[in-house]
């Protein structure tokens, strides 16, 4: 028996297909987290990309907790609902392709997040302007994010 | 003296109208467009809970290096995501209008976004006219503090009606 298997073949696997309140509470927490984690950092990649420009860029670097946050919760409830149909979510190549997108996600989460927020005050002291680098990857994170969501969704569907 | 029965088959005439618009017959027919219009629904919640989520946060007096009336700036941004949803939304309740009126998971969350909209107004008119006071560092008072408070457990709740809307009836996932 694979550990696939093995995974959706425990109690708590089980619990989470048959329970009338496991799976849908666990789901609505996953979106609740993917609305901490994108919903920020939309904001952030915005402002990166320049709106509005008023906007300090040091001070988002504490939104960052938030992100972190609802990104732990996700992981928590994302693994919960893969333990329900751990060989059907792994073969999938929908499945596989939101994953990276997440994976491509948190890695521009963490880029963005130290050469850009960290080092914030030299652009809000107008010291230097924001790397054309820096807006690229801003705008894949967007890209990633939408898709890991599109994904998410069509994954339901298999 | 007989129980009343409940006739199925006969439905408000609206719901009838709304049921057969073409809008709702693509919904049913077009097999790829209710998990795409879902896809979009969650990214136009995104955009607005996520701005609406940090203006709040600000006003409760997290990451206070923000000013206001700069945060303020992205409120179309939010707007912009409303009504992705109500375009969207529209077209679930469209596809399945008999069965969504008769979930009370949608009707709670109709009656949530209305109380979020109300509380919105209310911030619209006693706090908004005073954000350009509150600059970097800068506290709120309380009526702020509490509204900005009342609006995340709102969005919070809308969330969770909306997925629930999907278990309690209606077929669709």
């Amino acid at each position: 028996m694979s550990i696939l298997e093995a995974i959706q073949n425990t109690g708590f696997a089980d619990w989470m297909r048959v329970s009338e309140w496991g799976y849908p509470i666990i789901l609505t927490l996953h979106s609740i987290g993917l609305a901490m984690v994108v919903g920020v950092l939309f904001v952030i990649d915005l402002r990166i990309l320049g709106v509005p420009r008023s906007l300090p860029i040091l001070p988002l670097r504490q939104l960052m907790t938030l992100v972190w946050l609802g990104f732990v919760l996700n992981l928590i409830t994302g693994l919960c609902l893969f333990s329900a149909d751990a060989v059907k979510f792994f073969e999938s190549p929908t499945f596989r392709f939101k994953l990276a997108s997440v994976f491509a996600g948190v890695g521009l989460a963490v880029f963005l997040s130290s050469s850009v927020l960290g080092v914030g005050d030299k652009f809000d002291r107008r010291e230097a302007v924001i790397p054309a680098r820096a807006k690229v990857f801003a705008s894949l994170s967007l890209l990633m994010w939408l898709a890991a969501i599109c994904l998410g969704r069509y994954v339901a569907y298999e | 003296m007989t129980a009343p029965t409940i006739n199925t088959a006969h439905h408000e005439p609206w719901l009838v109208w709304v049921h057969d618009t073409a809008y709702g017959q693509m919904m049913r027919d077009v097999t790829w467009m209710f998990p795409t219009f879902q896809a979009v629904h969650l990214i136009g919640m995104t955009l607005l809970v996520g701005v609406i989520a940090v203006i709040d946060l600000r006003v409760l007096g997290f990451a206070k290096g923000l000013p206001l009336a700069a945060l303020h700036r992205l409120i179309p941004w939010a707007l912009f995501g409303f009504a992705i949803n109500v375009l969207t939304g529209c077209g679930f309740f469209a596809a399945e209008p008999y069965s969504f009126a008769a979930v009370p998971a949608f009707r709670f969350k109709m009656l949530l976004l209305a109380l979020a909209g109300l509380n919105a107004l209310w911030f619209w008119i006693s706090v908004y006219p005073h954000v350009e006071e509150w600059g970097p560092g800068d506290s709120t008072p309380v009526l702020a503090k509490s509204l900005s408070l009342i609006s995340l457990c709102l969005w919070v709740s809308v969330i969770f009606a909306g997925r629930f809307i999907a278990f309690g009836g209606t077929g669709t996932l």
